[in-house]
């Protein structure tokens, strides 16, 4: 099968290589006027068949890569005190060609990789200034994980130490890796250092030749990586081997991708290279398909030898080409000269590439932050979150915080998801900033993205306005249904109905509806024309629109699901009081910022109790929180009334709302949560978290937990069964933070919101966490009770 | 066991490069000699293997030990034809 996506057929790059050679070979740039080529030339595929451990080690080059020519060689070093690795870093930068640091892939920001997945990796150091270091890192790679691409930037010393701090667990695969990453063997320092590839002088015993119990000949590699591959159904464990031969099979397709672009070859020469190169491209996908069907216990034997028999004919008819042309052992490949001296400090990377200015820290930060009080102390500076992935997010300390809060329970997808990150850079490089709120040029991505949203809301829902925050949906939501009133003739129908308890945001009109009476003194006073009624509560409604009369009354605004508590407001509830407002003229509202795209489970929860609002507002996951964006859906009948007037526009709208990027991103979200996976996550993590949390039993009481889906409310009260005091609540969300885990408080109850991609290990994780912060909070003290 | 009929094994291909794709388009918009890897499908390599996986498992078939020897499959009727072969000869065995 010809599918190849990795190695192309022109042009050929470090970036081609896998993550230890793109390294070498930038780092070679130093050494070598064609870097690329001494790569290219060096390529074979040798296997150790005796590791005292049963395990496999490859050899990829058939010359030492490390060698640098003048009798000095690259060579691993090893530091365990920070200090002394930044001395010898700096030394090795001074001396002008930057430094090789050994890394490991999950501590890397720019990194795909799962923390949990770390492997080691290289990286060029070629300048500090201050507390900044600039890396180079041209590896890229479509991977399982993801698409990875190059990285180029300035990062801080403290980043540089965490990418650099070995994992508790090095496999003895990647210590082997590392031994032969220069084609033969090298000695390492021990695992628990951080190291790097310091110049030294060549050992006399670096000879170019493998030991005793390495398979190096070409045919009789392929012969036994024929056998080793089938027996893989019995032998399980080889999977893990995949990546050697997916480093191998990038390299051999590296060397035919520069012997095709680099030099002159007749029709015949070019046939055989491009077949090989082919051969090579197509390996890992084929065995990780026979991998994939031995885990599934299919057994494929007869594609294994097929795959190696195919490449062993390539090889066999590209040899005479390699050898004509001096690329690799077949050719009796010679040991390239090394550059000049001279060259060599012309090709030094340079000093003064321009970088960020430093910062200063005042005794208070110039970010006035909304959490901050007189009170909150100087220590948050150390805690300043500056990287995300997954679930997880990392400070600039390096501590890794699990993330239940989904930054404000906005973050749905996660960190560093790929799919919206090129949606919005591929929106960014077309169509950057557009607007939609003055004139008659909506975006293209506007038009599409509206028609798709409305497809996945309730079918009575037929057009939609975007904004940019919740609040201001909820404003505009508030004031158009006032904007009909004006177009019909009654301007005196002006009272909203809200709920106590209910939180639509905060500012004029959003702050009055908002149902929360700390907020009502603190914004006093209140936009007037709103009256709340208790949640849940139908008689209670019933009679206040009675007592105020319908036709005073211009809408009701509420949530399916409280935010504040997580308190579900019964569906029967709901459908009364949408019948109710839809009887008496008056616009139900739908406020789903909180619960929309799949916190619940479900799209919306009105879809899902088949509710039909006039109107339903939509923020927060829309868009995964990667770029503000907000909605209002509304009924064909509400627009034909607010733009029934020829000239009379609804006034409402800000510079930013409906941004092409937001749009972008809006639009990934719905591919992502398209195949219903995320949606059925959500509903599994959900069960397993709740379940799980009511196992905690912190002395003789119990935990009382709710809330649908990813929307989990886990109340605390003392041995009495009162509601914990808000300076424990406070003490119990610092120690999960403590943990390493971030959570919201709501009055006695901590709120559980994480990413609906959260996975069932990382559940464990959230419950061990939230189980020894809540323990540590309210230690000695019997707490809960149901 | 009658042999599948190849539109309805292409329909089957065709949803499941629609998913793989996150595209929201109804399948049967999508054309036979649409690339995989073009610019409306995007698939990738890991991409079309995990469709290989999935097709086996929904559709109950055995891929054949041939498929990674010499086969060109660029288009969604390139992949639908290697399913339909494989679903005949398991048929006919």
């Amino acid at each position: 099968m010809d599918f190849a996506d990795d190695v192309s057929a022109g042009g050929v790059s470090a970036g081609d290589l896998s993550c230890y050679t793109a390294c070498l070979a930038r780092y070679l740039e130093c050494a070598y006027d064609d870097p690329l080529a001494r790569v290219a030339r060096s390529v074979r595929l040798a296997v150790r068949t005796d590791d005292p451990e049963g395990l496999t080690a490859f050899s990829h080059h058939g010359i030492w890569l490390s060698d640098l020519g003048d009798g000095l060689h690259l060579g691993y070093r090893g530091r365990a005190n920070a200090g002394d690795l930044i001395a010898d870093l700096d030394g090795e930068i001074a001396a002008g060609d930057g430094v090789i640091a050994v890394t490991y892939s999950g501590a890397m920001d720019w990194s795909i990789a799962p923390p949990h997945e770390s492997a080691p990796h290289f990286v060029l150091l070629s300048a500090r200034d201050g507390d900044l270091w600039r890396v180079d890192d041209p590896f890229s790679a479509l991977l399982p994980a993801g698409s990875q691409d190059p990285f180029l930037g300035w990062i801080s010393t403290a980043r540089l130490l965490r990418a650099m701090t070995p994992p508790t667990r090095l496999g003895h695969e990647d210590r082997l890796r590392k031994q032969h990453v220069f084609g033969f063997g090298v000695p390492l320092p021990p695992d628990d250092r951080y190291q790097w590839l310091a110049r030294m002088p060549a050992a006399r015993d670096a000879v170019q030749a493998l030991p005793d119990g390495w398979v190096s000949e070409p045919a009789a590699v392929l012969c036994y990586l024929s056998d080793f591959w089938s027996s893989l159904t019995q032998c399980r464990e080889r999977v893990r081997y995949l990546d050697d031969m997916w480093a191998s099979a990038r390299h051999h397709a590296f060397r035919y991708s520069h012997l095709i672009s680099r030099v002159r070859l007749d029709a015949a020469e070019l046939d055989a290279a491009a077949t090989a190169r082919d051969a090579w491209n197509n390996l890992p996908m084929a065995l990780r398909f026979a991998a994939d069907s031995a885990v599934r216990g299919r057994s494929r034997p007869s594609l294994i030898r097929g795959l190696f028999e195919q490449l062993r004919t390539a090889e066999d008819n590209v040899a005479d080409v390699l050898a004509a042309h001096g690329y690799g052992e077949a050719g009796g490949f010679g040991v390239a000269q090394p550059a000049s001296q001279a060259s060599v400090s012309q090709k030094g990377r340079s000093m003064s590439t321009p970088h960020p200015s430093s910062l200063t820290t005042p005794s208070r930060p110039a970010l006035w932050f909304s959490a901050l009080t007189s009170s909150s102390g100087t220590g948050f500076a150390d805690r300043a979150l500056e990287s995300g992935r997954g679930c997880f997010v990392r400070d600039v300390s390096g501590r890794e915080y699990l993330d239940a809060r989904s930054a404000l329970w906005n973050a749905a997808l996660g960190y560093g998801n790929r799919h919206l990150i090129e949606a919005m850079t591929r929106q960014l490089n077309s169509l950057p900033v557009a607007q939609i709120i003055r004139h008659d040029l909506p975006t293209e991505v506007a038009l599409s993205y509206a028609e798709r949203l409305i497809s996945v809301l309730p079918d009575n829902l037929a057009h939609v306005r975007f904004c940019t925050t919740g609040a201001q949906a909820v404003e505009g939501a508030l004031l158009l249904s006032r904007f009909i009133r004006v177009l019909r003739g009654q301007p005196e129908r002006t009272q909203v109905l809200a709920l106590w308890d209910g939180y639509h945001g905060i500012g004029g009109l959003a702050g009055a509806v908002t149902g929360e009476l700390p907020i009502h003194e603190m914004l006093a006073p209140l936009v007037p024309g709103v009256r709340h009624v208790p949640a849940g509560d139908i008689d209670a409604l019933r009679s206040a629109i009675g007592q105020i009369g319908s036709q005073q009354i211009t809408a009701m605004i509420c949530e399916p699901i409280l935010g504040t508590d997580v308190f579900e407001l019964p569906p029967e509830y709901l459908h009364q009081a949408q019948s109710l407002c839809q009887a008496e003229g008056i616009h139900f509202i739908l406020d789903e910022i909180t619960t929309g795209f799949g916190r619940t489970g479900h799209i919306t929860v009105a879809g899902h109790l088949g509710l039909t609002p006039d109107m339903l507002l939509v923020s927060k996951g829309i868009t995964s929180g990667y770029v503000p964006l907000s909605a209002i859906a509304v009924t064909p009948q509400v627009q034909e009334l607010a733009i029934a007037e020829p000239g009379m526009v609804f006034p409402h709208g800000s510079t930013g709302d409906g941004h092409p990027v937001a749009m972008a991103a809006a639009g990934a979200v719905l591919d992502e949560l398209a195949d219903g996976g995320v949606l059925a996550n959500v509903i599994a993590r959900g069960e397993q978290l709740t379940s799980a949390i009511r196992e905690i039993e912190p002395g003789a009481t119990t935990i009382s937990v709710h809330g649908p889906g990813l929307m989990i409310a886990v109340a605390l009260a003392d041995a009495d069964g009162q509601p914990l005091p808000a300076h424990i609540m406070a003490t119990v969300k610092e120690r999960c933070k403590e943990e390493g885990l971030l959570v919201s408080i709501s009055n006695h109850m901590v709120l559980l919101t994480p990413p609906l991609i959260i996975s069932s290990s990382e559940c464990d994780l959230l419950v061990e966490r939230l189980d020894s912060g809540i323990r540590q909070a309210v230690a000695g003290q019997a707490v809960f009770a149901d | 066991m009658a042999l599948p009929d190849f539109e309805l094994v292409l329909l089957a291909v065709k949803r499941m490069v629609v998913r793989e794709s996150r595209l929201s388009i109804a399948a049967e918009s999508v054309a036979a000699d649409e690339l995989l890897n073009g610019r409306l499908l995007r698939v990738t390599s890991l991409g079309l293997l995990s469709m290989l996986i999935q097709l086996e498992d929904d559709l109950g078939v055995t891929l054949p030990d041939d498929l990674f020897l010499g086969r060109l499959v660029y288009t969604v009727a390139d992949l639908a034809d290697v399913v339909h072969s494989a679903a005949s000869a398991s048929v006919e065995s």
